[in-house]
């Protein structure tokens, strides 16, 4: 039998429409803005880990050590609050970018190769690739209802 | 009542004390664990529960195990648990305080805990977990503070507890409930989503809790020169056996469904658990101990003359608790995030402080036991001089 080729993918938070990690935080630290993207409350966010484990895609991280210790002052955005430790991080799609208008950075980055827009939009972008190209999303049965496909 | 807490032997004071330093070489590695983060933890982004979680699991079901002396008592009068009841109660309290401990040196944001009051959330079973677990420590400390003072007074309990006690019996069974569902309903969790985890939690409980109660009796006959009596311990040994073969049934009903199946996905992390993965086998090694233990056990308690045999009863309730704490703790929630979602293998080993911590909050533990058990007993001398 022919070896499977190994693909390397991205492997960002979903932003579900169903989150698990939502309904699980004890203190509403995670929600879902009304745009669908899923946010953190880092100041009110307790460190229980539960969403970590509520997450089917290995999609959220922690802040065990504090971020500050591996960053080079010199190099940091001002535009961006600090994080501390002991909170649970996740990919908030650049909300901070967004908010000003922008695109979020990997898709700034990925010059073309990465789409986003509104899905409720008949008319964006990401509506139209979608309606062109096949497009698969992850762990479809767990009933998350994923807002981040994969174009094959 | 509690002046008798005050009077003891020196051997009384001298354990206390080993407990107290247990307790303060703990919060010294906890005052690390608040400087550092959980960073000076194992833990990581695949496996975010360890040692601390495991213990919260473990000790829930010993906590809601009392129950199993408040029912034969009060719903089918069996009057051999009265003069022992007492001690099932106050270790409910001291090990509930142990799980609510666990879960608070579990957190990386710590001070930041009352906001899961602030901000109740009701699709949170964290949250339904800290309600239940702050109920039955109540309902506790009341029932067994109240009937204590009552037979202290020579008299019945006041009519108005006994609907408090009536309340602990299906409190007793949601604290163990809950904590399962805290992992039962997980999508993407193969192995813990399975609706056998709320009875497979309550069965390991029933075996587990009893077994540790007969332990400190024994312990409490040797040191405190107090028998709680033979009937009580030997009613305990059968729900123990009962228990024990109910909760390895249970296991084999999950791993039938897994094996047979032959879903990868729920096929393995029973792969993993008990023949390790990928080289990360050192898991593996525990369960094997965990089944073989249980297993022995249960051939030793079947057989009620090994339960009759103080000394084999013994041998086989440390069985129970060695095969329990391992499946309950360590192995239900390690092989629950590995093979993880990006189905990587990974091995979990607490660290230095993640051990020193636990065992410091065991030791207030047992200091909160020996305290209330003191006061137990104290009374129980009095009113039987």
């Amino acid at each position: 039998m022919e070896e499977k080729a190994k693909l390397s993918l991205l492997t960002l938070c979903n932003h579900c429409d169903n989150p698990p990690c939502v309904r699980v935080c004890p203190t509403q630290a995670t929600f879902s803005r009304d745009d669908g993207i899923v946010l953190m409350d880092f100041h009110r966010c307790i460190g229980c880990r539960f969403c970590m484990a509520g997450c089917p895609y290995g999609a959220r991280s922690f802040n065990y050590h504090n971020p500050r210790n591996f960053l080079n002052e010199d190099e940091l955005s001002h535009d961006f609050p600090t994080r501390e430790k002991g909170v649970v991080e996740k990919c908030e799609f650049c909300a901070h970018l967004l908010d000003q208008g922008e695109r979020p950075a990997c898709v700034e980055a990925a010059e073309g190769v990465l789409y986003f827009g509104d899905l409720n939009d008949p008319e964006s972008e990401v509506r139209k690739v979608l309606r062109d190209r096949y497009s698969l999303v992850r762990k479809p049965k767990l009933g998350t209802e994923p807002q981040v496909y994969y174009l094959i | 009542m509690l002046e008798k807490a005050i009077k003891g032997s020196a051997l009384y004071w001298i354990w206390l004390l080993v407990l107290l330093a247990v307790i303060g070489v703990g919060f010294g590695a906890y005052l690390q664990q608040l400087d550092q983060g959980l960073s000076v933890t194992a833990l990581d982004r695949d496996i975010s529960w360890g040692l601390y979680i495991a213990q919260l699991t473990f000790l829930v079901g010993v906590a809601a195990s009392a129950v199993m002396m408040v029912i034969p008592m009060y719903l089918h009068n069996h009057k051999a648990f009265a003069r022992m009841l007492i001690l099932g109660e106050f270790m409910a309290v001291a090990t509930i305080i142990m799980c609510l401990l666990f879960v608070v040196v579990d957190l990386g944001q710590p001070q930041r805990l009352w906001n899961v009051v602030l901000y109740p959330t009701p699709s949170s079973v964290l949250f339904w977990d800290m309600v239940v677990l702050n109920g039955y420590l109540f309902l506790n400390i009341l029932i067994g503070w109240v009937t204590l003072q009552a037979e202290r007074k020579r008299v019945g309990p006041p009519r108005w507890i006994k609907p408090f006690i009536y309340i602990s019996i299906p409190w007793a069974i949601s604290i163990h409930t809950v904590t399962a569902f805290l992992y039962a309903g997980l999508p993407g969790r193969d192995f813990w989503l399975t609706a056998s985890m709320a009875p497979s939690f309550l069965a390991s409980a029933f075996a587990a809790g009893p077994a540790l109660l007969i332990l400190l009796a024994f312990a409490v006959k040797i040191f405190a020169i107090w028998d709680p009596g033979r009937e009580a311990i030997q009613s305990l040994a059968k729900i123990v056996t009962y228990a024990l073969a109910a909760y390895l049934f249970l296991i084999g009903c999950k791993i039938f469904t897994a094996a047979y199946s032959m879903v990868p996905d729920k096929l393995a992390h029973w792969e993993y658990l008990y023949f390790g993965l990928e080289g990360h086998t050192m898991l593996s090694v525990f369960m094997w101990v965990s089944t073989l233990a249980g297993v022995s056990a249960l051939l030793i308690l079947l057989f009620p003359k090994n339960r009759q045999a103080d000394n084999i009863l013994a041998f086989a309730c440390v069985l129970v608790l060695i095969s329990t704490w391992i499946e309950k703790g360590m192995g239900l929630i390690t092989a629950g995030f590995v093979p993880t979602p990006m189905k990587e293998v990974l091995t979990y080993a607490p660290t230095g402080p993640e051990i020193l911590i636990t065992l410091g909050i065991y030791g207030l533990g047992f200091l909160i036991i020996t305290v209330l058990w003191k006061v137990g007993i104290g009374v129980r001398r009095e009113i039987e001089a």
